[in-house]
């Protein structure tokens, strides 16, 4: 099989239903599950059952200001469980393009952050409180 | 839509009755929130909530030796009581966003390597309180003697259960002052005794939306103030 590759060039995401994805430069969600020791007797080395869902997810993004910006959303939606919907694409969901849904909350906000001379940029680390659910229709 | 992109220029670092920002290049506020771990029966999935937030400022720049200078600045925050740390957004202008919180110094690093410009780092956590987002009712600015009113801004009314927060920083001379509505103070700051920093709070409900600084200097007198409901 040839391998698709496919840049990305807009992922979506979505918080607390405010489109935010003009700002991001990139989102990840890292899926892991607990892994969970199982070893017994008669087992030569260590053996894992899987455990919980421990999944992760990142934003990295560029910080505007004023209604309606980014700084105002962080702040807004501070210590708050709200939705998160990330896409690899903005176009709408669809087999090869998953949607990604999950409440959670900004677990790091760099409130101010960079140095003089950079872009300002900033990468929030979200605390998930539900599965995720993975749609695609 | 292509994304706004702001590129660090100029920031304003005020610690206590001191101007920092023409000695610092970097400075990180960041809000946290301790992840607590809720999964319970018959969950599939680590359930997390959010916890005690936590505030940090690291700030790095150029250290200078002497009275009153960057040096001296940090060692005698260090340990201590906390003041009052204002941060902008931008240049500082009144109606721009600055954040604001109570903080005391917990490391100081300064680096002193042949060939290189002294260099430091600082660190400062809470103390008690909170980070407010605040609007800076007053720019640093040279106040003649007497009384000086600020622009109105919209800041909203103060709901039952939130506060309002202000701190006034004093650079040189003296000032007391208030924050107001409709010409009736709701936060007072009584005369600082020379340079330093007042930070007050006050409990909602408090009706009204806009609110103006007025600050009465004894004698030419550089103030700051900023002001945020949370």
């Amino acid at each position: 099989m040839t391998a698709v590759v496919e840049v990305i060039k807009d992922p979506f995401l979505s918080v607390d239903g405010t489109d935010i994805s003009d700002q991001v430069s990139e989102i990840q969600l890292n899926f892991a599950l607990d892994e969970i020791e199982s070893t017994a007797s008669g087992d030569s080395c260590h053996v894992y059952v899987p455990g919980l869902e421990k999944p992760t997810a990142s934003a990295k993004m560029f910080k505007n200001y004023g209604a309606g910006s980014v700084d105002e959303l962080l702040w807004n939606t501070r210590g708050q469980l709200v939705p998160f919907v990330m896409r690899r694409k903005r176009a709408a969901k669809g087999v090869s393009n998953p949607e990604f849904t999950f409440e959670g909350f900004m677990g790091q906000i760099p409130l101010i952050s960079g140095a003089v001379g950079t872009a300002e940029e900033l990468t929030i680390n979200i605390g998930i409180n539900t599965p995720i659910t993975r749609s695609t229709s | 839509m292509t994304a706004i992109v702001n590129i660090i220029k100029d920031r304003k670092v005020y610690l206590g009755g001191v101007d920092l920002s023409g000695d610092e290049n970097e400075v990180n506020l960041t809000l946290e929130f301790d992840m607590k771990e809720c999964t319970t029966f018959p969950d599939s999935a680590h359930v997390n909530a959010p916890g005690l937030s936590k505030v940090t400022l690291n700030q790095k720049g150029f250290v200078s030796f002497g009275e009153g200078l960057v040096d001296e600045t940090f060692v005698a925050r260090l340990g201590k009581a906390g003041v009052p740390v204002s941060v902008t957004q931008k240049g500082g202008l009144a109606g721009e966003i600055a954040y604001v919180t109570k903080a005391w110094g917990s490391s100081y690093a300064p680096r002193m390597a042949v060939g290189e410009l002294p260099s430091f780092d600082f660190n400062m956590s809470q103390a008690g309180g909170a980070v407010i987002r605040g609007t800076i009712m007053m720019a640093k600015a040279t106040l003649a003697d007497g009384a000086h009113q600020g622009t109105a801004f919209n800041l909203g009314a103060v709901p039952e259960g939130s506060k309002m927060y202000a701190a006034m920083h004093v650079f040189d001379g003296s000032a007391s002052g208030s924050i107001q509505i409709d010409g009736a103070d709701k936060i007072t700051f009584e005369q600082t005794a020379g340079p330093g920093s007042l930070y007050k709070v006050v409990n909602g409900p408090i009706a009204g939306v806009q609110w103006r600084a007025v600050i009465t200097a004894v004698g030419p007198t550089t103030v700051f103030v900023v002001a945020g409901i949370a």
